[in-house]
């Protein structure tokens, strides 16, 4: 009777098992390695699946399906992962694509160096941009009701209309170059900026502006010292929003036909000579570029917003 | 005096008449909803009167309120998150333009007053409540304000240590020569601080007796075991059970 007291008496206690700081981390590694390695198998399986399928059919077509059949399963799904013209291309390829594309000659397009540097600029421009309109909106939203009231509805509708039919109209107007581009990245990205600092500027505690008002604080100081930093959670998260929309913004506007560098041209010339290994390979590098902008982001934030509660 | 939109101000408070000597600790007292919030933040210049008048060693409240002759502490301490305990402290500086060498001068005195020197670099969140409240307290104190407005300083905490920061803030106040208004609804706890307390009641708000406390200072645990002590309790909760 005693040891069925002990083990409820332990089973009580909430988190009763100590783990190790060093212990924790493993544990964290072991999660993103066995996440990662289960996308990228799961991405074999579909890349063995889908390219079986139209294997088959090509050696159909060729008259030699007894010749395929004949051929063990290892080796048809060897068969199906190294093929140069897959329905899907397998990870190795995908990453052999982007590599090989690292060594092309800069001037010529199809470099990867160049589209990342051409679309990531766009986006960073365009982040930036959409990111400084974003902040002042939501300022003079705060500071005006009438402003408020009378510009609002204009912003949520901007985002309703699809960006496909804007992209046309715009690059008509402003023509190819950059302008276009970082323009339609800077108006995705506003959206999330404004409402978030919207959010954050009024976010605070109205027993923190009486304090400044009994010091006597002017309009700036209060904005300075209280409202902004106040908001910088909020305006941040709008900011991790913004910098992959501006992403997408980007690489849309690269999509008319036209461009010469960039992301968007690399997926246009793809999928109209169905290169699927470039179009995923595309699709990958466009991934990357996000995720390394994104922690660009979180990396900023880590540096201007510290030392708030909850995150010791 | 009312207050709110024109029109359909309500009567918070009616003929109240409130003479503060100088160095004076003043206590409202009252029930929820006689006002004395109210009456402290017309005091500090937070709500204009509709009619009446405040002056503050002659001047208007408004002018008062923009020589920095108020500070206020509130019932939650309202530190800024993302400043040092010491930050926190030197905000009412900063916005005065205080020089940096005065302002980290003031902010290490006023800690080492309220016993938080060792917590300077600390953040607000790391603290406990009444630690908080005493950062509050020397950041009101950091700019030598003529008056302090507090309200229900110590209302949100345990009884233990509302006492014990009763004591600190009697050893501030004798420190500093301040003049204090606190509003507060715990007996004890005015009769335990004050000069004088303001007893009010609600629906106008209005002052009903103002009860001079003459125990002896300096007041320290034993004042509470003062047979005057009861005695100005029972008093004072006659006036409010009279007003109800």
């Amino acid at each position: 009777m005693t040891g069925a007291a002990l083990e409820l008496g332990s089973a009580a206690v909430p988190g009763s098992r100590p783990k190790s700081r060093l212990q924790g981390r493993i544990l964290d590694l072991a999660a993103i390695i066995g996440v990662f390695a289960l996308v990228v198998g799961f991405w074999y399986l579909a890349a063995i699946y889908y390219n079986l399928g139209s294997l088959r059919l090509h050696y159909d077509d060729l008259g030699q399906l007894g010749y395929w059949n004949h051929l063990g399963f290892w080796r048809q799904a060897g068969a199906a992962l190294n093929w140069s013209t897959p329905t899907l291309p397998a990870p190795h390829q995908v990453l052999a694509n982007l590599w090989s594309r690292l060594d092309e000659s800069p001037s010529a397009s199809g470099n990867l160096w160049v589209d990342l540097g051409t679309t990531g600029s766009e986006a960073v421009l365009g982040f930036l941009l959409g990111s400084a309109v974003g902040i002042a909106l939501a300022f003079a939203f705060v500071k005006s009701r009438i402003l408020e009231l009378s510009l609002f509805p204009y912003v949520v509708m901007s985002q309703t209309v699809p960006i496909v039919a804007l992209v046309p109209a715009l690059v008509v107007a402003l023509g190819l170059g950059l302008r276009a581009k970082v323009l339609i990245a800077a108006y995705l990205a506003f959206y999330p900026v404004t409402v978030s600092a919207v959010k954050g500027l009024r976010s605070i505690n109205p027993l923190a502006h009486e304090l400044m008002r009994s010091y006597a604080a002017g309009a700036w100081q209060t904005y300075l010292k209280l409202r902004l930093p106040a908001a910088l959670p909020f305006i941040f998260t709008g900011l991790k929003i913004g910098i992959t929309a501006s992403v997408i913004g980007a690489i849309i506007a690269e999509l008319p036909v036209g461009s010469e560098f960039g992301f968007g041209r690399a997926i246009i010339d793809a999928s109209t000579y169905g290169q699927n290994i470039l179009l995923w390979a595309t699709i990958a590098g466009c991934g990357l570029l996000g995720l390394a902008l994104y922690l660009a982001v979180v990396g900023t934030e880590k540096l201007v917003v510290r030392n708030r509660p909850g995150e010791v | 005096m009312r207050y709110g939109t024109k029109g359909q101000g309500l009567l918070a408070l009616s003929d109240v008449s409130l003479d503060i000597a100088e160095g004076e600790f003043l206590s409202l007292l009252g029930p929820s909803g006689c006002g004395k919030s109210t009456l402290l933040r017309l005091i500090g210049d937070l709500l204009q009167p509709t009619g009446g008048e405040i002056r503050l060693r002659g001047k208007a409240a408004a002018r008062a309120r923009l020589d920095r002759d108020y500070g206020m502490v509130f019932q939650s301490p309202v530190l800024y998150d993302w400043r040092t305990v010491a930050k926190n402290v030197q905000l009412p500086l900063e916005i005065m333009r205080v020089p940096r060498v005065e302002r980290r001068e003031r902010t290490r005195r006023l800690l080492r007053l309220v016993g938080l020197q060792e917590f300077e670099n600390r953040f607000p969140w790391e603290l406990s409540g009444g630690m908080q409240q005493r950062v509050a307290i020397a950041r009101a104190l950091s700019f030598q304000p003529g008056i302090l407005l507090m309200d229900e300083p110590f209302g949100a905490l345990d009884e233990m240590t509302r006492d014990r920061l009763n004591l600190e803030l009697l050893n501030v106040w004798s420190e500093t020569g301040t003049t204090i208004v606190f509003v507060t609804h715990s007996i004890p706890e005015a009769v335990f601080l004050s000069d004088r307390i303001a007893v009010m009641s609600p629906r106008p708000g209005r002052v009903d007796a103002v009860v001079p406390v003459d125990l002896p200072r300096p007041r320290d645990a034993s004042t509470r075991e003062d047979p005057d002590f009861f005695d100005l309790i029972k008093l004072i909760r006659s006036h409010l059970k009279e007003n109800l």
